[in-house]
């Protein structure tokens, strides 16, 4: 019963920032760029009136922008980063994976070899590499962070087509005439996806993590985009004087990551009820 | 057993030779021109061009280049770091201890009291022990950790003043390298231990949170599935008494699980320092990397990326080895 609440508490969160995200042009107060001059580092619900500048509900950053509004338009490019990472390691995955559990035989064999490789590369590093090949902003995040979770996504689609592939149903589409296009699309497909949903979930909130970690090193989004990693990284150096500026970003961050892995988790449950007995 | 031994060593020296391909490939797939891009805009001489294109080895065929890139490294030759001027490898060795003494002063907290809160838990699944310990481990589990650290030091360093903000001794002190272990040259050298200590404390402690929480999280998993099982029961039924089930017939067939991730754990405890290494000015192999990575120093970058993954996956070696110790059954096979 426990789980289920935090399923559904997880779930309403999740919804709450992805609406967030889509309205942000809405429902920021402020420009995310505009520098408001004289207003650096206002303490939260302060700095009204003072040469025609707004309060800042959530005070303002160094340069005197609203962090509300940074944060709201943070939650819209963390999102995008991880659903499109996601999308990207998802459609790449789930096609090799695909392809080495129905076919098997050597070309199986090497790119679950190139999969493995990838694997023994801790994620931030292989993130960092790939970086250091295309180069550091937020579209190459995109990408670092995708290559880091496509071994999962071949991983898991190979395990269950391999799985299925065998199961009568399959042999009944073959011998009824379906297409190689027909058996994998209709008859394979719609067994196979439970577990990718999973680990799509799973695999935003590792993403966004990993994009924020790139942020912050200066080696993701660059400033000025509003984006939780960076703004984490800009407010280091005001530790002493402004700590909004370094507990809230990270507050979004934790609060995103934290409601995608139990929601994930509570998927996980619904969808496999043979994993509920293990965890 | 033999034959496992070979089939392991065979798939390491294919990760190997994959790795090398991988990090020789770092400074061929860099768009433009490499070299053009260390220059920087303003240009240079065209003799001074060709000699760094010479430096890096760029001028010859592909495939030469990727065999001498594989000789040097086997004989030692790791490159020159293009902002430092010195061998790749002293640069390494320099920073190495460092790491190597944050990730196992982490460790030497993390490991233990993730293993006890695990059983812990597990022992007495369903209460509310049980439900904070995975709480915790939970939000652990989520925790952007250079953040985490950021909060630490801005409650620890700045507000309470206890321990130092960056660093990892303070600048008086300036222990001779005999291990490279701070906390052992100074005791050697008689001064700067505390100092060394309190510089390690808090990012140790932010090293090891995420450890923590997975070592905790599947030691928990883990030993109750074993709990559920029938020669469990059988051992009940006998009148055992549930703590010698629990140490002498559950542990030890949970702990394969708990041993796998341990392995992944150290391995990515080595840039996971990464993080904590920027976050806190340590200056380990992580933060070495970062810094050449936004230099372009890629000399530093293509075998530093070949030196840390060797490492991570010869760690990975020895863990899947272990399982025969810790399991018998695997041994036979």
């Amino acid at each position: 019963m426990k789980q289920k609440a935090l399923f559904y508490i997880s779930g309403f969160v999740i919804a709450v920032v992805v609406l967030v995200a889509i309205a942000a042009p809405l429902i920021a107060p402020q420009d995310p760029y505009q520098v408001f001059e004289g207003q650096l580092m206002v303490a939260p619900l302060s700095g009204a009136g003072v040469n025609g500048a707004p309060t800042f509900i959530l005070g303002s950053d160094d340069l005197g922008r609203d962090l509300l509004s940074r944060l709201i338009y943070g939650a819209q490019n963390s999102l995008m980063i991880g659903a499109l990472s996601t999308l990207f390691s998802l459609l790449i995955g789930g096609l090799l994976g695909l392809v080495c559990g129905y076919w098997g035989g050597s070309v199986d064999f090497v790119i679950m070899r190139l999969m493995d490789l990838l694997l023994s590369i801790p994620s931030t590093l292989l993130a960092i590499l790939v970086v250091a090949i295309l180069g550091p902003s937020l579209t190459n995040t995109i990408i670092a962070v995708g290559v880091v979770s496509l071994p999962f996504f071949v991983r898991v689609t190979r395990a269950q087509v391999m799985n299925e592939k065998v199961k009568d149903y399959v042999q009944a589409s073959r011998t009824m005439g379906g297409g190689l296009v027909h058996v994998l699309s209709w008859t394979l497909f719609p067994n196979v996806w439970p577990p990718l949903l999973v680990q799509a979930t799973l695999s935003v909130s590792d993403g966004i993590l990993n994009a924020a970690a790139l942020g912050f090193l200066g080696l993701g989004a660059q400033p000025p985009t509003p984006e939780w990693g960076v703004m984490l990284s800009d407010g280091r150096s005001f530790l002493e004087s402004a700590w909004w500026l370094v507990t809230l970003p990270g507050i979004c961050l934790l609060a995103t990551v934290l409601c995608l892995n139990l929601f994930g988790d509570g998927l996980r449950d619904l969808l496999d009820p043979k994993a509920r007995k293990a965890r | 057993m033999k034959i496992w031994l070979i089939k392991r060593l065979g798939l390491f020296l294919i990760t190997a030779i994959g790795m090398s391909i991988l990090s020789f490939l770092v400074l061929r797939l860099v768009p433009g021109d490499p070299v053009q891009l260390l220059i920087g805009e303003r240009g240079a001489a065209p003799e001074i061009y060709a000699k760094l294109r010479q430096n890096l080895g760029l001028d010859r065929p592909l495939l030469e280049q990727y065999f001498l890139f594989v000789k040097n490294f086997l004989s030692g030759d790791l490159g020159i770091s293009i902002v430092s001027q010195r061998p790749v490898w002293q640069e390494f060795m320099d920073r190495f201890p460092a790491t190597l003494e944050l990730s196992a002063f982490s460790l030497l907290w993390s490991l233990p009291l993730g293993l006890c809160l695990g059983i812990l838990a597990a022992f007495k699944n369903g209460t509310w022990l049980d439900t904070s310990t995975m709480s915790i481990s939970l939000v652990g589990y989520s925790m952007p950790i250079f953040w985490w650290g950021l909060i630490l030091i801005m409650i620890f360093s700045v507000r309470l003043g206890w321990t130092p903000v960056s660093g990892r001794i303070a600048l008086m002190y300036d222990p001779a390298t005999v291990t490279g272990f701070y906390l052992i040259d100074t005791l050697i050298s008689g001064e700067g231990f505390r100092s060394a200590l309190v510089h390690l404390i808090l990012p140790a402690f932010v090293l090891g949170t995420i450890p923590l929480a997975t070592v905790s999280r599947i030691t928990r998993s883990s030993l109750i599935e074993v709990l559920g099982e029938e020669y469990i029961k059988a051992l009940k039924a006998r009148g055992f008494s549930s703590k010698y089930i629990l140490f002498v017939h559950a542990l030890r067939n949970a702990f394969i699980p708990i041993l796998t991730t341990i392995g992944v754990l150290v391995g990515s405890l080595l840039t996971g320092a990464i993080l904590t290494e920027t976050l806190f000015s340590w200056p380990g192999i992580g933060r070495w990397f970062v810094q050449s990575v936004t230099s372009r120093d890629y000399p530093v970058v293509q075998s530093g990326i070949l030196l840390l993954g060797l490492m991570i996956t010869f760690i990975n070696l020895i863990v899947d080895s272990l399982y025969g110790v810790v399991n018998p059954r695997l041994r036979a096979r």
